[in-house]
């Protein structure tokens, strides 16, 4: 059941006829169970054989991170203290506010990209691959979507070589204990977050992630947007660990019936 | 819409499976890479079946595959074996007695394509303009009477 509340709220089933369902559950509220943890200080966090810091499993195959939904950035936002739209910005995020998210593309299981993917509350997991150079993040939500963050100093493709996509194009280092992940080349499909802030492709993600203990991951995006915000802005919070979780398959296509029951603005069925 | 030549599979270790799809692939240059050099290992012995991995379609095979979605009773055995480092035999057999009278499998090769990255790949984006146009329609229970 867990699951199938998360994906009502998170991927395909936050539309009107689940107004109400959002209206009981908080707008950064934990979907999936909360593990019971031992008494503080948790842990410190772990590390790989080379002393990287580990961001996956302790013990093989058991554990991952539980994400939590934040529905609307602004209540995550560290830095400015009010999300620092441009004028065309505001606009469409004040009128996507009063649509009851209907027109979410993660709604009609497009995947989600950048902070996004991060904040619909499905479990994910970090697999470091240090001979590979590469981190892999598996998503059990969001369309069960894969990215891959290129470890081996390679730059950004540029001009045509840049092709925008959903996730856009990652690269990571490590800044102390901190993995950096820098992301450019996204299309302009998805929305940053679930209230309906929007971006272009001129979109550059700097995300931060740092297992702060054994089971808590300090998550950091600054939003660098020239096209939709007069300034970059910045959104953190924490992510758990459960222990004993395991990723389970997820179709977001299946039994999508927000789809069916969605109608438009103007009270008419948006499909046939 | 025409389907693509080849797909590419990503395979990562722990198991992880990636999957995606393109046409790009055809246009690949393979580096200098011996691929009939010894198959890698792990350091702890194991194969190493990291890389991506360029996948023939055969049509007949794509079909059989659809048609085995079988029953619940059905068990799918998948192997993997890595005779050098530039190819993957894979084969599977389905065993599923309520659907058919005997186990049937399929074997085919994956030919290591060492200077592609897999993309991502979003199914619904294609389909959607579908489902809006009405050429797919969304599945919709029937009316329970009272």
């Amino acid at each position: 059941m867990r699951r199938v509340l998360a994906g009502l709220t998170a991927d395909c089933g936050f539309g009107v006829g689940l107004g109400l369902f959002l209206l009981v559950i908080p707008a950064s509220s934990q979907v999936n169970p909360v593990p019971v943890y031992p008494a503080g200080p948790y842990p410190p966090a772990p590390r790989l054989s080379d002393g990287t810091p580990n961001l996956g499993p302790v013990e093989p195959n058991r554990g991952y991170w539980s994400l939590s939904q934040h529905r609307d950035y602004a209540e995550v936002l560290v830095d400015p203290e009010a999300i620092p739209y441009q004028p065309w910005a505001r606009s469409i995020a004040e009128l996507r506010r009063t649509g009851e998210s209907r027109y979410d593309p993660q709604g009609y299981c497009f995947p989600p990209s950048g902070p996004r993917l991060m904040t619909t509350p499905f479990p994910m997991e970090i697999i470091q691959l240090p001979e590979q150079e590469r981190i892999v993040m598996i998503y059990e939500g969001g369309t069960h979507i894969w990215r891959i963050i290129y470890m081996d100093g390679r730059p950004h493709p540029e001009g045509d070589a840049l092709n925008p996509t959903w996730l856009g194009h990652s690269v990571g280092r490590w800044d102390g204990d901190t993995l950096v992940v820098d992301i450019v080349g996204f299309n302009e499909k998805t929305w940053i977050d679930m209230a309906g802030d929007p971006h272009t492709d001129r979109l550059h993600v700097t995300e931060r992630f740092t297992r702060t203990d054994l089971y808590t991951l300090r998550y950091e995006a600054t939003i660098d947007d020239p096209g939709a915000y007069t300034r970059p802005w910045t959104i953190a919070f924490d992510v758990m660990w459960d222990p004993e979780g395991e990723i389970q398959e997820y179709i977001c296509q299946e039994n999508n019936i927000w789809l069916r029951d969605l109608r438009d603005d103007f009270g008419e069925p948006v499909f046939n | 819409m025409s389907k693509p030549l080849l797909s590419i599979m990503g395979v990562v270790v722990l198991g992880v499976v990636v999957e995606a799809t393109s046409p790009a692939i055809a246009q690949v240059s393979r580096p200098d890479v011996d691929m009939n050099a010894p198959a890698p290992r792990l350091p702890n012995g194991r194969p190493d079946f990291s890389g991506v991995w360029a996948r023939p379609y055969v049509p007949d095979i794509t079909r059989s595959s659809a048609n085995a979605n079988g029953t619940s009773n059905a068990t799918l055995t998948m192997t993997f074996r890595r005779p050098d480092t530039g190819h993957i035999e894979f084969g599977w057999v389905l065993d599923d007695p309520k659907t058919y009278t005997r186990p049937i499998s399929n074997q085919r090769v994956f030919v290591l394509t060492p200077d592609v990255e897999i993309m991502e790949y979003s199914c619904m984006e294609g389909n959607l303009d579908n489902l809006l146009t009405g050429v797919i329609t969304p599945w919709r229970p029937p009316v329970e009477e009272d």
